[in-house]
């Protein structure tokens, strides 16, 4: 039974995937695909944020300031030290992942609503400490970026941002899907009976926090010289609470829904301009909703109708 | 440093404190009660220094009824939200409970953010103060808007400390926070002090954002920063213990203004203000998590 | 032979309170002692420390002749060290068969094929075949308690720390936990086990501790605690006990 359910999300994905791969094909216009490319960005970091909290239970606010700081490193790293981007961007991911493993180290005894705390503080502290050192950072302003490649056209950020999402997606599935993923559900059901069975709650608990901060930092690099320009508004609240939305209102039981969460609300965001601040009202107000009456997601409850509508006849 | 300038730090890291205190306490209550923390809490705070200003500059209402009628509006749209959201945790209604309420009250802080940015746009509003001029005490110069706003402040916790430890209401509160179970056993009705708890901590959150609107001026995201700092105190103080939340606003208040000027590279100093309660908040939490004068909680 | 499990002087406090006082206690491989004594008398702590889930603050504990104290949960579960707990704590959204591949895979050698197997066999004889594939949410109490017994078999402990796995169970099951604990330890797994009810543990134990305020009060066969009168008193005289004190 759990077999053909996979096979069949398998099969869901793989659809998705074509979809995506086909749209520049149908001559949208650069300013969608652009979007499209930003939505990606935020489907690795809604989808890695999901990793944590809805595989670990374990709540962390500082993903987008673990971001942020993928992109600051490879920005110095590119532009001051010149470092080629094959360089750069892996830097972006040892540094969030070593600053990842810390967190995890010193957190490991907190959970819910501590850990929420710590890691808001963290988050803030990074983004302080970036607005004030200029002679580093330029303060506010921001750092210019080189960009990822040398021409304007935008088809080739979109298929390697696509391509990025495709596998950061892929490796953590895989991790998932592994006993590892067993040992992460164990431990967000019960970290006591987990550990009185032989699971390394420690090293699980800080492998989860430092293998999403690569992603993140990973991600925060590559979009750095994307969008060529790093501001510490990268890493504010906002924007943390923008890649929460995007991860509830996709699922965040899931990696895959939260991914297409990403992507659908930042679509939607450009969508619904026209109603300006309003827009981030209703996302908030969805959201609400969502965590209230249907956690799985919307994509989660939509995969959920599909499959037992198909169970039944 | 002068003696002046040294004490006019400590008067004004007192003043502020008050004003910690205050939104600090409403958390603390909440945290006791319902065992969550409120991260929405800086938005009550912002959404009493709308009302505020509604109030006393759009409607002209004298300032120390319009605090009054914030706090009384923040009431009860505490009381409504405890009912709508918080109320389902303990119906079972929710299956994962730490990240629900969590979420759920992050949630509702981007919500009242965007909702009041798509109302009043991002501009800050300067609405009147509760009294203008200013105080001399001897050659030390204090702006009389922050002091009346702090009296009025040092009056509403008296007050609250009053209801919480004479009256019915003060001890249904304390038993839920207690233990909820028994609470309910012995006939308190824990649905009903809940949203009493929510209430009566928005009402003080309301307050502390409508008194100290005219100081620091009402906009959207005023509650970012000092919901914060109330977090820092809570822990500093223990989560759910009201005393510890008051000396916890008292040593942040007098920390950060004391660090300012302590620290020699003044605009460095500056720019890392709201920074060294987090680290206080981090170091607290991972090394002393029952807060500074709380007991160790037990292992379940 | 020398004891699988010693422990010397073991003192554990939570602020003023004393919840071990010196407890010394020792188990042969092979052995099934029972641990009794009244409510907050100190044995789910004494099965903590034994378990790696808290530090003692004096004393010694050692396992096959190695030093225990200060080691991780985890590695002494490995080491053959497995427990339950009075509370019962399932993976309530896991399912009953995930249940117990989370030990069962907690062995890296252990391929995820073969483990499924074991814990189909396992969760067969336990008569909880038919719900594998359900969540652990939807047990019974008592089933839940069964599932606790299934994953420490997965792990095929050498020492097997019981607590309370009695408490509110309906005879017919408590008749197959008896059963699967006297089969545990015929085959030499050696078991600890705390219960308030003395049926099962005189039933059961060929030696029985006792412990009353964090201190060993008696240790001996079943017959000779039973008619103790450090005991009885504990036992029947904590009222009068208290009201003198
Ligand atoms: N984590 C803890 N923090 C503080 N006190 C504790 C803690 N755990 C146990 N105690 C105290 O230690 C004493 C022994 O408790 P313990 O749980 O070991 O008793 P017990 O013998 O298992 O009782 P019962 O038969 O009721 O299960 C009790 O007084 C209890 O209140
Ligand atoms: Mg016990």
């Amino acid at each position: 039974m759990i077999g053909r359910d996979v096979s069949r999300q398998a099969a869901i994905g793989a659809a998705v995937l074509a979809l995506f791969l086909a749209v520049p094909l149908f001559g949208l216009d650069e300013y969608w695909i652009y979007i499209l490319t930003i939505g990606f960005y935020y489907a690795i970091l809604a989808s890695s944020w999901s990793l944590l909290v809805g595989y670990v239970g374990r709540i962390s606010f500082a993903h987008v300031a673990m971001s942020g700081l993928g992109a600051y490193t490879s920005v110095v790293a590119s532009g001051t030290l010149g470092l080629p981007l094959l360089l750069s961007i892996p830097l972006a991911g040892l540094v969030t992942g070593i600053v990842g493993l810390a967190i995890g180290r010193l957190c490991l005894r907190l959970h819910g609503a501590y850990l929420g705390l710590t890691t808001i503080a963290f988050s803030e502290i990074v983004r302080i400490a970036f607005t004030a050192e200029h002679e580093l950072t330029r303060g506010s302003l921001g750092l210019p970026a080189v960009a990822l490649f040398e021409t304007t056209d935008r088809i080739p950020y979109y298929y390697s941002f696509l391509a990025l999402l495709v596998t950061c997606l892929l490796i953590m599935w895989l991790v998932l899907r592994s006993r590892i993923g067993l040992f992460f559900a164990a431990i967000r059901e019960d970290e006591d009976a987990a550990a009185s069975l032989g699971v390394k709650v420690v090293r699980w608990k800080i492998f989860a926090f430092t293998f999403s901060s690569i992603i993140a930092g990973i991600a925060g690099g590559f979009y750095a010289h994307f969008v060529q320009l790093v501001t510490p508004s990268m890493m504010s609240i906002q924007e943390m609470g923008f890649v929460l939305s995007m991860a509830v209102v996709g699922g965040f039981q899931n990696i895959f829904y939260a991914a297409l969460g990403g992507v659908f609300l930042e679509l939607l965001l450009e969508m619904l301009r026209e109603i300006g601040e309003w827009r981030m009202t209703l996302f908030a107000v969805v959201v609400i909703l969502i965590l209230r009456y249907a956690p799985n997601g919307l994509f989660g409850e939509i995969v959920r109708m599909a499959l037992q509508r198909r169970t039944r006849t | 440093m002068s003696l002046l300038a040294f004490s006019e730090q400590v008067i004004n890291g007192l003043i502020i404190g008050v004003f910690y205190a205050l939104a600090a306490l409403g958390l603390s209550l909440i945290f006791g009660v319902l065992k969550i923390v409120n991260f929405a809490h800086g938005e009550l705070y912002m959404l009493g220094g709308f009302v505020y200003y509604v109030f006393a500059s759009l409607f002209g209402l004298p300032p120390v009824a319009a605090v009054l009628v914030a706090c009384v509006a923040l009431f009860l749209v505490g009381m409504a939200i405890e009912h709508l959201l918080i109320d389902p945790i303990y119906r079972g209604k929710v299956e994962r409970v730490d990240e629900y309420a969590i979420m759920i009250t992050f949630g509702l802080a981007i919500l009242l953010q965007n909702l009041m940015l798509s109302i009043f746009g991002p501009w800050t509003k300067r609405p009147e103060a509760i009294f203008r001029g200013r105080i001399e005490i001897g050659e030390l110069i204090v702006s009389g808007d922050r002091l009346a706003a702090a009296g009025v402040g040092i009056v509403l916790m008296g007050l609250l400390l009053y209801v919480l430890r004479y009256t019915w209401a003060g001890k249904a509160v304390r038993a839920v926070s207690q233990d909820r179970e028994t609470a309910a056993i012995v006939g308190v009705n824990a649905k009903l002090t809940g949203m009493l708890a929510f209430g009566l901590g928005s009402a003080l959150a309301g307050a502390a954002g409508a008194l100290i609107g005219p100081v620091f001026l009402v906009y959207p995201t005023m509650g970012v920063i000092p919901v914060i700092k109330a977090y820092v105190i809570v822990v500093l103080g223990g989560l759910g213990s009201v005393p510890g939340a008051i000396l916890g606003a008292l040593i942040l208040g007098l920390f950060e203004n004391l660090a300012t000027v302590l620290i020699p590279d003044t605009t460095r100093a500056l720019a890392y203000k709201d920074a060294y309660g987090l680290v206080l908040l981090i170091v607290v939490l991972i090394f002393r998590p029952q807060g500074l004068f709380g007991e160790k909680v037990r292992r379940s | 032979m020398t004891a699988q499990l010693v422990t010397d002087g073991v003192v554990k406090r939570f602020g003023g309170l004393t919840a071990l006082d010196h407890v010394t206690f020792e188990i042969e491989a092979g052995e099934l002692v029972g641990l009794i004594g009244p409510n907050g008398s100190g044995k789910t702590t004494f099965l903590n420390v034994l378990s790696g889930f808290y530090r003692p603050e004096q004393g010694s504990v050692s396992f096959e002749g190695r030093s225990i104290v200060g080691r991780e949960p985890s590695a002494l579960a490995t080491a053959g060290i497995a427990r339950s707990f009075q509370v019962t704590k399932i993976f309530r959204r896991l399912s009953v068969l995930e249940n117990l591949l989370v030990p069962g895979l907690t062995d890296w050698s252990a391929a995820p094929r073969a483990a499924a197997e074991k814990g189909r066999a396992i969760l067969d004889g336990l008569d909880l075949g038919r719900l594998a594939g359900e969540p652990a949410a939807n047990l019974s109490g008592g089933q839940a308690k069964l599932l606790e017994f299934g994953r420490i078999m997965m792990l095929a402990p050498k020492l097997v720390l019981l607590d309370e796995p009695f408490g509110g169970v309906h005879p017919t099951l408590k008749r197959l936990m008896h059963d699967t604990i006297r089969d545990w330890n015929a085959r030499g797994t050696s078991i600890i086990l705390i219960s308030h009810d003395m049926g099962s543990i005189f039933d059961l134990c060929r030696r029985i501790v006792a412990l009353q305020n964090g201190r060993v009060i008696a240790n001996g066969p079943p017959e000779a605690v039973r008619s103790d009168p450090a005991v009885l008193q504990a036992y029947l005289g904590t009222r009068s006990a208290r009201a003198a004190s």
